[in-house]
């Protein structure tokens, strides 16, 4: 057995090992997987629970909420000056929240490694360097095409509009090879098809022997003269402290809680928790006359990045009804009558490839303070994109539009959607998502413009490593996981070539 | 918020209400205490706007419909968020109801999309006169009997 739960600890708990890593999502599970391939003994604590995959099938989405993800799903990005509140969500379970997204893969864009390589000078972030790790996670992953017979009547839809536009919409590519097409990845795969880490690469680390701490908050990372020692922290439910001493420690908390975990230890320099992008969602709802029933088929598959120079990705989205139904306007018997609606409803997504603007604080309770200031551009990107959005719906044939404006009736003409995009309303009042938080830990070749060097350990501490995705330097402008991963990787591979100097350090 | 007519039965409503407060349970103390907040600014709304001298609560689901449809108006984004923040975990938790669910025509997990993706396992012989089909509903003008939905 090698998934202990913290619950079951009432007493102190004290290990050695070669590396410790603290978070089980995307990053971690892959550093765990290959310092085990690397023949080192490692440890992963997680914060969170550890759930059975099929237990996902009988979690009602409010349930998943509140199981897997932080904050229930009800984290909040405070926005700064005319800017939307963006929620953010996060898992909080063994596997992160990769158990959480819809299963989209992408590769870096060319264009974004260009910038990191040359502009700010990161050796290997091309698409040459990256291309074996992406390479093996694809395979590791199962990541295939979405065929065409899985795109649901609303992604249909979305396909028709943009055809008649001339917008170019694409296959997207997801981790989901047996995808039976229930629509609500994002609250645990029902199916068992996804290849969230916790069902691709944590077996296999734990076959190599890594064992999974769950239910275990690392409180605080151990330094002595500049050099990473171990962690601690308690156990969530019982407060028994644990203590895990080892040569290597890799921060794997995500683009919230490491910067969060690196302040709490004392490693707060001037740009750790800054830099923050979160690539703003958004999406619109069509209403047409035929039944779309958008439940059937895959969540996301198809994307377009016609829009990419303006800053925008288009994405195909749905998920469950009572997820769809707790975005509508209204109140009373006029959002009841929109919630009916769902069936002749279809979704459109739409995500920005922002500007830093959030910032990660310690604050009153061990969740940080996330604000964002949203720069002008990426306002100007925001309600672009939803005017391209309402275009394509009414391009598609749809009856009427429904806006993700706060307060906002649906709007039944193509001439309506230009007022309002002539005269948009205050950004506050937009709804906005964000699913993949980055860059609060950014990489640099420089102590004075970043957190880590390029092998992902931290300029302030020895042997303290990061590999999620704060370490990305930008936003992306694509889902993020796969990614992450394969920086992971690449950061892991690092540290099993260097491990003998990294004890030898300790 | 989901009476469609008369009030929603006492105890649907507070079985809705400890389900809310389950899910809310796990969130840190500052979310639970905004939320918190927030229920009071709710309470608060109509003497806040100026529109009746009584709490929400006292006011009936005519009252309180326009009270709420002011708030999330509201260009004053305490107001607006306090009724929003609240609409969207009541709502989430209200539509998982399976009646609820059968009422949109979500009538269970079953897909049929992917379905399209197996392979036919066993050839039908050309002596059983039987013909498949791509999609049955095609030619038969079905697919536009639907009922038109009037969103209001």
């Amino acid at each position: 057995m090698t998934i202990l739960s913290g619950r079951t600890h009432t007493a102190p708990f004290s290990a050695e090992v070669d590396v410790v890593v603290v978070g089980s999502g995307a990053g971690g599970a892959v550093v765990a997987r290959e310092l085990a391939r690397a023949g080192l003994s490692v440890m992963v604590l997680e914060e969170g629970a550890h759930h059975a995959p099929e237990a996902y099938a009988k979690m009602t989405p409010s349930q998943a909420l509140k199981n897997l993800a932080r904050e229930a799903g009800l984290g909040i990005a405070m926005g700064v000056g005319d800017t939307p509140l963006i929620g953010v969500m996060a898992g909080k379970c063994v596997g992160g929240s990769s158990v959480l997204t819809g299963g989209v893969c992408f590769r870096i864009p060319d264009d974004v490694l260009h910038a990191w390589s040359t502009t700010l000078g990161l050796e290997g972030m091309t698409p040459e360097g990256l291309d074996p790790f992406f390479s093996q996670l694809e395979r590791d992953l199962s990541i295939e095409t979405v065929p065409d017979a899985m795109r649901s009547r609303s992604t249909e839809l979305f396909v028709e509009g943009a055809d008649k536009l001339g917008v170019v919409m694409k296959p997207l590519r997801r981790n989901a090879p047996r995808c039976k097409g229930a629509s609500r990845c994002n609250f645990g795969c029902p199916h068992g098809a996804k290849m969230s880490v916790d069902v691709s690469v944590l077996p296999e680390a734990r076959e190599r022997g890594v064992v999974i701490l769950s239910d275990a908050l690392v409180e605080r990372i151990e330094h002595e003269r500049g050099v990473a020692r171990g962690v601690s922290g308690t156990f969530v439910g019982t407060g028994a402290r644990f203590r895990i001493r080892a040569s290597v420690v890799v921060a794997a908390c995500g683009a919230m809680h490491t910067p969060l975990l690196l302040k709490k230890s004392g490693l707060g320099g001037r740009h750790v928790g800054e830099n923050l992008t979160l690539h703003p969602a958004f999406r619109v709802g069509a209403l047409f006359d035929e039944r779309v029933e958008g439940w059937d088929g895959a969540m996301q598959s198809v994307y377009s990045d016609h829009f990419a120079d303006e800053g925008l990705t288009l994405v195909s989205a749905y998920t469950a009804p009572s997820v769809l139904a707790a975005a509508f306007p209204g109140v009373g018997r006029a959002h009841r009558a929109l919630v009916r609606s769902i069936p002749h409803l279809a979704f459109f997504g739409g995500m920005i490839h922002d500007d830093p603007g959030g910032t990660i604080r310690r604050w009153l309770s061990r969740e940080p303070l996330l604000t964002y200031k949203m720069s002008k551009r990426d306002r100007q990107r925001l309600f672009r994109g939803i005017e391209i959005l309402g275009e394509l719906a009414f391009a598609a044939g749809a009856r009427a539009v429904l806006l993700p404006v706060f307060g906002l009736e649906p709007i039944r003409s193509i001439a309506e959607l230009r007022a309002l995009a002539a005269s948009p309303p205050p950004a506050k009042k937009v709804e906005c998502m964000s699913f993949h938080p980055l860059g609060s830990a950014k990489m640099s070749l420089d102590p004075r413009q970043g957190v880590v060097k390029p092998t992902g350990e931290t300029w302030s501490v020895a042997n303290l490593f990061v590999a999620d995705g704060s370490v990305l330097p930008t936003s992306i402008g694509v889902n993020s996981q796969l990614p992450v991963m394969a920086v992971a990787m690449r950061i892991a591979r690092g540290i099993a070539e260097r491990f003998g100097d990294l004890r030898r350090a300790a | 918020m989901f009476a469609e007519d008369g009030e929603v039965e006492r105890a649907r409503l507070e079985a809705h209400v400890r389900h809310m407060l389950d899910v809310v349970s796990v969130a840190s103390w500052p979310v639970r205490f905004g939320l918190r907040l927030a229920l009071v600014l709710l309470s608060l709304s109509p003497l806040l706007l100026f529109a009746h001298a009584r709490r929400l609560e006292r006011l009936s689901v005519g009252e309180r419909v326009r009270v709420l449809d002011r708030l999330e108006r509201s260009r004053f984004m305490p107001f607006c968020l306090a009724f929003v923040g609240w609409r969207t975990i009541a709502t989430l938790v209200f539509y998982e109801d399976p009646a609820e669910l059968r009422a949109l025509g979500y009538t269970s997990d079953e897909r049929h999309r992917h379905k399209r993706l197996l392979p036919v396992v066993a050839p039908i012989p050309l002596e059983s006169g039987v013909r498949l089909v791509e999609d049955p509903l095609a030619d038969t003008g079905e697919r536009e009997a639907h009922d038109r939905v009037e969103v209001a």
